[in-house]
């Protein structure tokens, strides 16, 4: 074999046959395939790792007819095989060979290369699709610029294209209001401090509106550098239904109210003990259920229950209700009977709290004494429980039509009294703590 | 420009294994240069390997893009993207093979 001419820094080898044997190593152990072709398109040499690239189509590649080849720069060629089209890339230059213009070809194997490469480039279209066609905005934020945003972004800020916002400072297109808030978390991410963080915050909108959106961004490279990677939504219509929401929940509250307040006023005209009655159970209620953790919500339940839990005495006749001294048998039925006309009454109003069941079980005893169901520690509602105790601490404490005022000591010794047999030990404890302890008063 | 006989005609063949980059250029590039050099007296015939994989073995093709001139014979081939003009013209006998000096 003649070797291609070689380049001037061997020329100082010690002799030609030296210089022979290194480029005759070189090309036996290159892992490139090479081949000398000669003017004609006929191959004259190709090394090992040739040989390997054509053999399962060829047998050998001398004298083989492949062509002239006509490439200016690395050209990708395809070799097809029985196993699979092997690509490469082929390179050509002129040498000289057995005193004839020749082309050296090298050819390397880069299917490999290509298939990992369609794996990334397949793997990006479909992550691409995804982020453009994505329901949320997506952003990329690198120096305090948006670097990249999806098509999603830019509308929601009613812009019509990415590109009349991509360069544009981030903190630009933020109310001013959030600005350095924005600012500040933006710096975190980017500085390392936090690796990402979500909030809310409002942006502006081309035509100078405010849009509340929620962001959540992570800390990210970008070419090396540091970035921010994030999505960002549109939550001004969540925000708008919240408030909707909210607003309409305290009107429904507000009327519910006020109905209660009604039907307690025109009971009071006609029963004016029992409105107070009911007024002072609410509050004590109330009161004992805050003392025993009952959240807001409960606690108003307590209240309205309390407020309500004698409207059936509207059934009692009235010279009953205030006659002063003792009842006959047949009249206390009838005053019995007011927790189950009580019930009948509220029953079809539908509260957000068990208001027609506290009714009709507040006058039943842990020890399924009471009426009108004869029912027993934990059949009876907790509320009941404690509209109960409520109900005889405020009875005694109170002048009735029929007796004077029996004093608040008197009422808590009864409830002491009673504790576990006729009422709930925990509401009698909270009870105790609320006069005794906290200085509760009843009020007038 | 020398042609032997200027009545003759040249069949062209350009086998490719599906329309690849390489052989998008390879086939701009034959047809650019038929057109200036060959002046309507030429077929170029696209042979998809992909599709026909069994007609490489008649003009022993072992990589794509191959042309080869079928007619006038005898029958010669170039490798590549054609992007080497002269390469071209010289391989393809549309000039007349210059001896080295």
């Amino acid at each position: 074999m003649t070797a291609a001419k070689p380049p001037a820094a061997w020329h100082d080898s010690d002799s030609a046959a030296e210089q022979d044997n290194v480029y005759r190593t070189f090309t036996e152990q290159s892992a490139d395939g090479l081949l000398v072709i000669d003017h004609h398109g006929y191959i004259r040499y190709a090394n090992p790792a040739a040989v390997a690239l054509f053999s399962p189509t060829t047998g050998s590649l001398i004298d083989f007819h492949i062509g002239v080849p006509s490439v200016e720069h690395a050209t990708e060629m395809q070799i097809p095989r029985p196993d699979g089209i092997r690509h490469i890339e082929l390179m050509a230059s002129e040498i000289l060979w057995d005193k004839a213009k020749a082309t050296l070809a090298s050819l390397r194997d880069v299917t490999e290369r290509n298939q990992i490469r369609q794996e990334l480039t397949d793997a990006l279209a479909q992550f691409r699709g995804v982020v453009e066609q994505s329901v949320a905005g997506i952003y990329i934020v690198q120096d305090g610029r948006l670097a990249y945003i999806n098509p999603r972004f830019a509308e929601i800020l009613g812009y019509a294209s990415c590109e009349e916002l991509v360069g544009r400072e981030v903190l630009s297109i933020v109310a001013e209001s959030d600005r350095d808030t924005a600012g500040k978390n933006i710096q975190r991410r980017i500085s390392g401090e936090i690796d990402s963080l979500a909030y809310e915050t409002r942006l502006l909108r081309k035509d100078g509106s405010i849009v509340e959106v929620g962001v959540h961004g992570s800390a990210a490279k970008l070419r090396g550098q540091p970035a921010i990677i994030g999505i960002m939504q549109d939550i001004t219509g969540k925000r708008l239904a919240e408030r909707n929401s909210r607003e309409y929940l305290a009107s429904i509250e507000a009327s519910l109210m006020g109905t209660v307040g009604v039907a307690v006023s025109l009971s009071a005209m006609r029963d004016p003990y029992t409105a107070a009655h009911q007024r002072r159970v609410a509050d004590i209620a109330s009161a004992i259920g805050a003392e025993m953790g009952f959240d807001a919500n409960r606690q108003k339940g307590l209240r309205v229950a309390g407020m309500l839990h004698d409207i059936g005495k509207m059934s009692v006749p009235a010279e009953i209700l205030v006659k002063p001294g003792r009842l006959s048998a047949l009249e206390y039925v009838l005053v019995q009977h007011h927790t189950i006309a009580g019930y009948d009454t509220l029953k079809g109003v539908k509260f957000p709290w068990p208001v027609a069941e506290i009714a009709l079980q507040h006058h039943e005893r842990m020890d399924g004494s009471g009426y009108p169901n004869k029912l027993k520690g934990e059949e009876i509602l907790q509320e009941a429980r404690i509209i109960a105790v409520a109900d005889v601490v405020e009875a005694m404490s109170s002048h009735r039509p029929h007796r004077p005022s029996l004093g608040i000591d008197a009422a808590l010794t009864e409830i002491e009294h009673g504790r576990g047999s006729l009422y709930d030990p925990a509401v009698t404890d909270a009870c105790m703590r609320l006069f005794r302890e906290k200085g509760y008063v009843i009020p007038e | 420009m020398v042609m032997e006989n200027p009545d003759e005609k040249y069949h062209l063949r350009l086998y490719i294994a599906g329309m690849t980059p390489t052989a998008r250029r390879a086939l701009s590039n034959i047809e650019s240069i038929c057109t200036d050099h060959l002046q309507g007296r030429y077929d170029i015939e696209v042979i998809d390997l992909l599709e026909q994989p069994a007609l490489a073995e008649g003009d022993q093709i072992i990589a794509v893009p191959t042309l080869v001139r079928r007619l006038p014979p005898p029958l010669r081939k170039i490798i590549g993207d054609l992007s080497q003009t002269e390469k071209v013209i010289v391989g393809l006998n549309l000039v007349p093979y210059k001896k080295d000096p």
